[in-house]
């Protein structure tokens, strides 16, 4: 998501589920999506039905390999360099729209002289501190404080220029020794994903977790939007860069910002560095002396005041900076890894757990589960007993020993309360509450309500800064009492997440009373005289009542221009825009440039756009259209990211080889916990483990096992962990089909049973014959069905920008175990 | 995988079963109808996009001004239908023959009476019956059925070259009147409804009322008599009609909707008794492009 | 016209056929009086949303006095047409589950057993915790700068926890000064 914000300006999937049929090219790399989003393939085989030609890149031959047309196999972690070189085949034989890069990207800006590349590395690199000064990347300016530009792209400095010269090192045969591949296949993808760069031709991409589950995973996706950029794609039907995410509502959860460093709508979190909301403004908020940028998130000052007054109510005034001081303010990296070194190190005393099952999810089982020992307490809520919420009588500890007090909250199913959630393509859908929670489970929101009042209540007469609990704007129609069957209003929590006007006002010529909902974002003011808990959401629930919640539509029919859109079905954000940067799928003139599958287009006679909701209403070529970047423009060059600018091929931290392509062995700017706090961080040696790891799931599962293992249908189908290798291997270790094999890390080991098919195949490398094995990570030792947790074996290493682990490559050895019984 | 109870020994099934010979018997005239000259001139009928048009707009497409009959044809018709239904329905033989008597007779034109219930003139329908002291309920059921090979003919003329019916309202795309049965396919549980006066069959929601379109499932219920899991009625507790629905293996296409509409009669009982309804089958929906209104036009009866 | 139960539902077919006739076409008939009440049972069918992956597929849940029986894809959603895959077809079981959490438990420090506990008991022990803990450990200051922030409470989840909830959770954490706020999207 980082690298759509910093490509884009917002992250998020750009189409939606049902627009696959309009594709002409699919390329599924980093997905398994036959296996894990099985329905969604429907529209993939309808596609395919209409003669679109699936391509699938995956370490193994999966169900989705199996079901498209083109196959090519890549060794794990070396996504970059893969397409890295089908970006050096577009530019190399012009295969790109030139138009849409021209007029759309920032190919043609110039950068600053202070910019260059060498053997690994990019300018402005502090190797103490293993972080770039990223000033070093910016735009050489111009008078007006705009970015010079070149429209002949010729010039040395100009984005374009740059890039072909970035991108030249990643020739076909460089490529298939760091990747692996086949190298009549690839030259295949190559030629055929670069032939959507014709103006009636479109590709899209789909990805999942195996592209994201890398110390380059940002970097990973910022090579398919250029590619994507340049073949002129993105804002498209049937194009985009589609992520297609694995949770139901994690697309919601993302949005609500249950992050540290986001707030509700992509805001940021503060940081020590904003001890005012005028700091907090300047800091975040972009500028632009480009009047054709519409530069959206200038409207910054009124999503947070609006986001403060939701939170604080009355109590947030101009006076007091609407309480923006009572916001936490950050000072350092608290994501997960983060999280549980910090734990481990016996300074996080408190846990709270919504659904989450993190010893089986996250990384380096061992040293978390470990860490978990430290608390003083833990509150998981959950519908089924996770593994996670008895950590302290896992095999092998003696309970005796953990003092962690733990209170295990019965949750309700999806079916036993009313609320809406977010699918990856941003539909907002509202579902309904069919039966009472059973037992005394109750719904997460009645559990918070709860937790709130009940701390309120602790903090009435005494504490320490009590005022951003007591302050906060809670009402949701249940009363200050907690009672058992008293739910808060979902309605009004989704009204407040809409927002609404806090006195009579004018806006826009419109006349508005207070309480009004608020109709959409372009509405929201930064004089406190709104509230909107989601800027984002703002148009979800437009109305009083419940006739004008627009998540509840259920209405069939689909747009004018016929490309499976159905606008009235539910709602998506932003303001029910269902292709987002559909702007640049017409020319500057407002014709579309595939009118057979036509997303928007500009109607001279109404002057206005027909068809989806445009990404902004001004007339065309009046704004550019990448309106969420400050200067209008899609970023081929991203000079935001912590990692580089340009994406650019590094190994996993544990590789079997070295780096083919310079001599910087990792991503420079990943955080080397294994330096920082080495105990549990333990680093792989090749020698010792010579086995590319890699994890995955399978369909009858999902994630950490909770609403899986303990459903008999579904243990049934698939009742024990295995570990997957390829023929070749299995020999070599003596091992057969079935067999009790043990898999092992520098950081821990697992047992499983051996499933030995063809489906993984040896790489040869750069001189070099590499294994790769896959083991499935949804097992942990609670529940009908149990087994080892594959995260035993991976490690405290994250992405650079977005720190998200690297489950996807590690280093192991794979052994019989006791002669291969059970 | 869901807990859906199969039934074994199903009453209903057994029922239907039974309305085998029937049932083939009025398939058969149906299908002898086809081969006849229906209609001397042929309803209305726009180019495609205007039919596509019309139908977005909640229009149904079957205009019956203009059209025109061949009158020998239609007496035949309806002469034997009258000796198919006496075969079938022993009990009512008499009153069968009254209207084929005043058929004979010529105290009614069939071609003429068929164009009353084309035109869905009701009050006419109601005079002929009064005038001739016919059995109200069997002439209705006749008179729908007379009409039915016509108007079925109209159906499959005018839906031609429509492969996906855009159609939202409450009320048949051809004809205007309500549908008479639901199908569920088992396979995916699509609802199809079939119209009972013209054979037209559209794709509709489950989750909503077929006749005031309301989607609220608090005031939406399905009623199925004990063990009778894949017959049941939708009822509508805010306008208070109800809809047959069967759940079938059958597909669409080779369902047999007479045979199951008039075999699941004890469904239109537990109706009744619970207090739900459905207009008389000559009523038809008034064009009304406005609003969600249902404006029936009902035949009113005169208890004895 | 008497018809049994028995005999209406098992009826001899056509014969019988002639005298329901009386039941269409009429709007109200006083004959259907005539015939017993047909014991009958009264379903809901309402929509939900999977909650499994993100694909977001349409499933209609069918209820009966309280209870869930069936689970099926709902064939009006454009996204799934009425089509599941294993987990969706499964969901039933999800719901109508004896490992079902139905009772908060209770786990004491050193403790091998889980104990069960109220509601009550439990709110008010873990406010109690909170606000220890919080207190402890809540950083007015870093620096000479306002931070007013707690680090020594953590707070992850939920990826399928709905939007409201999500909301709230966010909403709540902040205002507890928790920074360490995280969840499945990060891994």
């Amino acid at each position: 998501m980082a690298s759509l914000a910093a490509t884009f300006g917002r992250g998020a999937m750009t189409n939606h589920w049902i627009d696959m049929i309009n594709t002409d090219v699919a390329m599924v790399m980093g997905s398994n999506m036959v296996e894990n989003h099985p329905i969604a393939s429907k529209w993939l085989m309808r596609a395919k039905e209409r003669g679109a030609v699936i391509i699938n890149v995956d370490p193994r031959y999966t169900r989705t390999s199996s079901f498209a047309d083109i196959y090519c196999k890549l060794r794990s972690g070396t996504d970059i360099a893969f397409v890295n070189g089908i970006i050096n085949y577009a530019l190399q034989n012009g295969l790109i729209n030139k138009d849409y890069v021209l007029n759309y990207t920032n190919a043609s800006f110039l950068i600053s002289e202070k910019y260059s590349f060498h053997d690994g590395l990019f300018s402005g690199y502090d190797p103490g501190k293993r972080a770039y000064d990223k000033t070093n990347w910016a735009y050489d300016l111009d008078g007006t404080g705009n970015a010079k530009r070149d429209l002949t792209l010729q010039h040395p400095r100009c984005v374009y220029q740059l890039m072909k010269k970035h991108f030249e090192r990643y020739d076909i045969d460089t490529v298939c020794k760091i990747t692996g591949s086949p190298r009549a296949i690839y030259e295949k993808v190559c030629r055929t994903f670069t032939s959507t760069w014709a103006p009636n031709r479109v590709a899209t991409w789909l990805y999942a977790m195996g592209t994201t589950q890398h110390t380059h995973g940002t970097q990973n996706i910022r090579t398919y939007a250029i590619l994507q950029l340049l073949m002129g794609n993105v804002g498209l039907a049937g194009g985009g860069i589609n992520a297609m995410r694995g949770e139901s509502n994690v697309q919601g959860s993302t949005d609500m910002a249950l992050l540290f460093h986001l707030l509700p709508g992509y805001l940021a979190s503060p940081t020590k560095a904003e001890q005012s909301l005028e700091e907090y403004k300047t800091h975040f908020t972009p500028k632009t002396n480009d009047p054709k940028s519409a530069n959206w998130w200038s409207n910054y000052p009124k999503y947070i005041v609006s986001l403060l007054k939701a939170w604080y109510g009355d109590k947030a005034t101009s006076e007091n900076d609407f309480c923006f001081n009572y916001i936490p303010k950050r000072s350092a990296d608290y994501s997960h890894i983060s999280l549980f070194e910090t734990m481990y190190e016996g300074k996080l005393k408190g846990l709270f757990l919504f659904g989450q099952n993190p010893v089986v999810g996250g990384p380096n089982s061992n040293k978390e589960r470990s860490a978990l020992e430290k608390l003083d307490w833990m509150v998981a809520v959950d519908i089924f007993e996770t593994d996670t919420s008895v950590f302290w009588k896992r095999p092998g500890v003696n309970p005796a020993d953990i003092q962690t007090e733990v209170f295990l909250l019965p949750a309700c199913s999806s079916v036993e309360k009313e609320g809406s959630v977010s699918n990856s393509g941003r539909w907002a859908q509202w579902r309904y509450k069919a039966v009472e929670p059973v037992g005394e489970s109750a719904s997460d929101l009645w559990i918070i309500d709860a937790l709130h009042k009940s701390i309120k209540k602790e903090y009435a007469t005494s504490g320490v800064f009590p005022e951003p609990i007591v302050n906060l704007n809670w009402n949701y129609g249940n009363g200050e009492e907690i009672y058992p069957h008293r739910e808060p209003d979902v309605h009004m929590v989704a009204k407040e997440i809409n927002g609404y006007f806090l006195e009579d006002k004018v806006v826009n010529d419109k006349q508005f009373k207070k309480g009004d909902q608020v109709p959409s974002f372009a509405f929201l003011q930064n004089d406190g005289s709104t509230c909107s808990g989601n800027w984002l959401y703002c148009n979800a629930y437009p109305g009083p009542e419940k006739e004008n919640n627009n998540m509840a539509r259920r209405i069939k029919e689909d747009a004018i221009n016929g490309i499976g859109l159905y606008p009235q079905w539910a709602w998506a954000w932003p303001v029910n825009r269902r292709i987002i940067y559909n702007r640049a799928s017409c020319d500057i003139t407002g014709k579309p440039f595939d009118p057979k599958r036509w997303v928007v287009r500009w109607n001279e006679t109404t002057g206005k756009w027909e068809g989806d909701v445009p990404d902004g209403p001004w007339p065309p070529a009046d704004k550019y259209p990448f309106i969420m970047k400050p200067d209008g423009h899609a970023w081929l060059f991203a000079a935001n990211l912590n990692d580089g600018p340009l994406p650019e091929h590094y190994e996993p931290l544990e590789s079997p080889v070295d780096n083919f392509m310079s001599s910087q062995q990792n991503n420079p700017a990943i955080k080397l916990w294994h330096k920082v706090n080495p105990e549990g961080n333990a680093i792989g040696d090749v020698k010792k483990f010579p086995i590319i790891g890699t994890t995955y799931r399978v369909s009858e599962h999902w994630q950490a096992g909770a609403m899986s293992r303990n459903i008999p249908w579904l243990a049934e189908l698939v009742p024990d962990v295995f570990v997957e290798l390829g023929t070749d291997l299995a020999k070599q270790k003596n091992i057969e089909n079935g067999n009790r094999v043990v898999i092992e890390t520098a950081r821990g080991s697992m047992e499983a049973y051996a499933l030995v098919t063809r489906r993984f195949e040896p790489f040869q490398l750069n001189g070099s014959v590499v294994h790769e094995v896959g083991i499935i990570w949804h097992f942990g030792y609670n529940g009908l069905a149990r087994g080892d947790s594959a995260n035993l074996l991976t490690s405290h290493i994250g992405d650079a920008n977005t720190m998200i682990p690297e489950y996807k490559a590690f280093l192991c050895d794979v052994y019989k175990k006791n002669g291969g019984v059970a | 995988m869901n807990n859906q109870r199969i039934n074994s020994s199903s009453e209903m099934d057994g029922n239907i079963d039974k309305l085998n010979p029937f049932a083939s018997d009025l398939k058969e005239f149906f299908e002898s109808c086809k081969t006849l000259p229906l209609f001397k001139k042929l309803p209305l009928r726009d180019e495609l996009e205007v039919r596509k048009q019309r139908l977005s707009g909640g229009r149904y497409l079957f205009r019956p001004c203009g059209i025109g009959l061949h009158p020998n044809e239609s007496n035949k018709i309806a002469l034997e239908l009258l000796e198919l239904l006496k075969k079938h329905l022993c009990d009512r033989k008499d009153e069968l023959s009254a209207i084929a008597d005043a058929m004979i007779q010529e105290k009614i034109i069939a071609n003429d009476f068929l164009l009353q219930i084309i035109k869905n003139e009701g009050n006419q329908i109601r005079k002929v019956i009064r005038d001739n002291n016919l059995a109200e309920d069997i002439f209705t059921f006749f008179a729908i059925y007379f009409a039915r090979p016509f108007r079925q003919f109209a159906s499959e003329y005018l839906l031609e070259g429509l492969d996906k019916l855009n159609w939202f309202s409450g009320y048949c795309p051809v004809c205007g009147h309500w549908p008479g049965l639901g199908h569920i396919n088992s396979e995916g549980g699509q609802r199809t409804l079939w119209c009972l006066s013209c054979n037209s069959k559209w794709n509709f929601k489950r989750t909503q009322c077929a006749f005031c379109l309301n989607e609220d499932h608090q005031t939406l219920q399905i009623l199925n008599p004990e063990n009778e899991e894949s017959y049941r009625i939708q009822i509508c507790k805010k306008c208070k009609r109800y809809l047959k629905e069967v759940r079938s293996i059958i597909e669409v296409k080779n369902f047999p909707f007479d045979k199951y509409y008039l075999g699941t009669l004890p469904l239109d009982v537990i109706a009744e008794q619970k207090g739900y309804f459905q207009e008389s089958m000559l009523t038809v929906r008034y064009e009304n492009s406005e609003g969600n209104e249902l404006l029936m036009y009902r035949q009113k009866v005169e208890f004895d | 016209m008497k018809i049994s139960r028995r005999g209406f539902l098992g009826a001899a077919g056509a014969s019988t056929l002639g005298g329901a006739i009386t039941l269409i076409g009429l709007p109200k008939t006083a004959k259907a009086a005539s015939v017993p009440e047909i014991k009958t049972v009264e379903t809901t069918e309402s929509t939900t949303i999977c909650p499994y992956c993100g694909v977001g597929c349409g499933l209609i849940v069918s209820t009966r006095e309280g209870k869930v029986i069936n689970i099926e894809g709902d064939p009006d959603h454009p996204i799934n047409e009425g089509s599941l895959c294993s987990k969706g077809m499964a969901l039933f079981q999800v719901a109508v589950n004896e490992r079902r959490l139905q009772k908060v438990k209770y786990r004491a420090p050193g403790s091998s057993e889980w104990e069960e506990k109220s509601w009550d008991w439990t709110l008010s022990e873990i406010a109690k915790r909170v606000k220890k803990t919080r207190d402890a450990t809540f950083l007015k200051k870093e620096d000479d700068k306002i931070v007013n922030r707690t680090n020594g409470i953590a707070c992850m989840g939920g990826a399928s926890l709905d939007n409201e909830e999500c909301y709230l959770l966010s909403k709540f954490a902040r205002s507890v000064g928790i920074t360490y706020l995280e969840h499945q999207a990060r891994i």
